[in-house]
């Protein structure tokens, strides 16, 4: 198992209110080698923090996660934030910026810039890689981010709405980016997305968070055979299951 | 250098043409444009204005390259340990809100009447504000840069140097912007009180004590041009070596 969390709560201390605030209420989930975990549920369900929770950077009351990799030469994680911009390296070029994590993890510049240009032809993408961050769009920004962690070929990746800033080409080709590097390299993703066609269009099981605190509500297995196109998107199944997830959802909101 | 940014000096002069011609000021209040441009030339070609530049600029430049130093070494854990900061936020408020002027008499108590106690008047005072500026830009470090380069592996010297240091150094040198023209102001102000030989502030003082207006604001306009010229000099070096500073 690549990601697992069993039993995971979390509350966050409020003193004005002089108590704590349950965030997260027993999250049980697993992701398995090669298979993307859609994560869907409203503004405050504690998807970003059992993100950060999972990933280390926060730490949970109760419950247990593991994080484990089939191979020892991948590095065994990489999360990418929600709050793309602020990871960014504004001194570093473009392609630096991309091979940041590589250089990190003991290549040298040029090597790094090198698989970073061969990253940026494998895919079809065009980046201004001689510009600095503040010289390109937010949308190249948010890509840059993205190609930051792919390019290690890490073993699991957290991805916190990993292309909310793109436009519909960008987007629809990155998500066809994520997918093939799912599979190609048996990659574990748990995805947290707003947008319901991008969580079953990517997704091998979509997990419906509740209102805070956020607990499993329902699971959703996709059952779309890969490889996928945005066709399916239009496909009469597809809006069938996105009926049933929606008014799950719907369900969910009401007070 | 643009032809607009001319204006506003040539109205300066026009105005100091036309105040001095027309009589409205006494001569010893304001000499003409003519008498401080003749008196500039003399102090320059057959005068100590020269040395007088040299002396307060190296006294200048020991004081900022002092506060530098110093200012980092004490900013630093204060901006990395929020606990030190706070245990010391008070005394480090205590003395930036001294005015340095109050402390050149005890300079010159303990450290006499030499450089020794202008360079510790104007270094003491700038210390302090490099440190603190310093320990503000290591808390105004965007908290994801630093998590997410520690998750794609990056530790300790790799993460100094290649994320905390270039992520600090545009609140650093702002710092040093301020603590230059600052160093010079107070190197000034000390050359003015303790005793010394040579420099632009004793000079400015010296001129007053004999009546000689016209060598005065001589003096005047070359500690101005310096201040001007100084800060050109680090805004200049801030663009290139901290192009991404503020965007």
């Amino acid at each position: 198992m690549a990601i697992s969390v069993a039993g995971l709560s979390k509350s966050f201390s409020a003193p004005i209110l002089g108590r704590r605030v349950p965030v997260l209420d027993c999250i049980n989930l697993e992701v398995t080698e090669g298979r993307i975990v859609a994560l869907f549920g409203p503004n405050g369900s504690g998807k970003t923090t059992l993100l950060n929770v999972i990933s280390g950077i926060e730490r949970a009351e109760a419950g247990a996660v593991s994080i484990s990799a089939e191979d020892d030469h991948r590095p065994v994680l990489e999360y990418v934030f929600q709050n793309f911009r602020d990871v960014l390296l504004p001194w570093e070029s473009t392609l630096d910026n991309m091979g940041f994590g590589l250089r990190a993890r003991g290549a040298t510049r040029s090597a790094a810039r090198e698989r970073a240009r061969c990253f940026l032809d494998s895919v079809g993408l065009e980046l201004p890689w001689r510009n600095y961050p503040y010289q390109i769009s937010v949308g190249q920004q948010q890509m840059v981010v993205l190609a930051r962690a792919l390019i290690q070929s890490p073993s699991n990746i957290l991805l916190d709405e990993p292309f909310s800033a793109l436009d519909h080409e960008i987007r629809f080709r990155m998500q066809d980016v994520v997918v093939s590097t799912t599979v190609a390299q048996r990659l574990a993703v748990l995805l947290v997305s707003h947008d319901i066609d991008e969580a079953l269009y990517l997704g091998d099981e979509l997990i419906l968070l509740s209102k805070r605190p956020g607990s499993i509500v329902r699971r959703f297995t996709v059952p779309f055979p890969r490889p996928r196109t945005h066709a399916l998107l239009t496909s009469t199944e597809f809006s069938a299951l996105r009926r049933e997830v929606l008014s799950a959802f719907l369900t969910e909101l009401r007070p | 250098m643009k032809r607009h940014m001319l204006i506003g000096p040539a109205i300066l002069l026009l105005c100091w043409i036309t105040v001095t011609s027309g009589g409205i000021v006494r001569p010893l209040f304001l000499p003409s444009p003519k008498a401080v441009g003749a008196a500039l030339y003399t102090l320059t070609w057959s005068g100590p204005l020269g040395a007088d530049v040299g002396t307060t600029l190296f006294r200048t430049g020991v004081s900022f390259a002092i506060s530098a130093v110093v200012g980092l070494c004490i900013g630093l854990p204060l901006g990395i340990w929020k606990s030190v900061y706070r245990s010391l936020e008070i005394v480090l408020d205590f003395f930036r809100s001294l005015p340095s002027p109050a402390i050149i008499p005890l300079a010159m108590l303990v450290l006499g009447l030499g450089d020794a106690s202008r360079i510790f008047v104007a270094a003491f005072t700038c210390s302090l504000i490099n440190a603190v500026q310093t320990a503000y830009a290591i808390s105004s470090i965007p908290r994801h840069r630093v998590l997410a380069a520690r998750l794609s592996g990056a530790h300790r010297f790799f993460l100094v140097k290649n994320v905390l240091l270039p992520s600090v150094m545009p609140g650093v040198i702002a710092g040093w912007r301020i603590t230059l023209s600052l160093s010079l102001i107070i190197i000034v102000v000390t050359e003015m009180f303790i005793g010394t030989r040579s420099g632009l502030g004793m000079r400015i003082y010296d001129f007053h004590l004999m009546f000689r207006s016209a060598e005065m604001y001589s003096y005047i306009i070359v500690v101005g041009t310096t201040g001007y010229l100084l800060n050109k000099g680090i805004e200049t070096a801030e663009k290139r070596l901290v192009h991404w500073a503020g965007k």
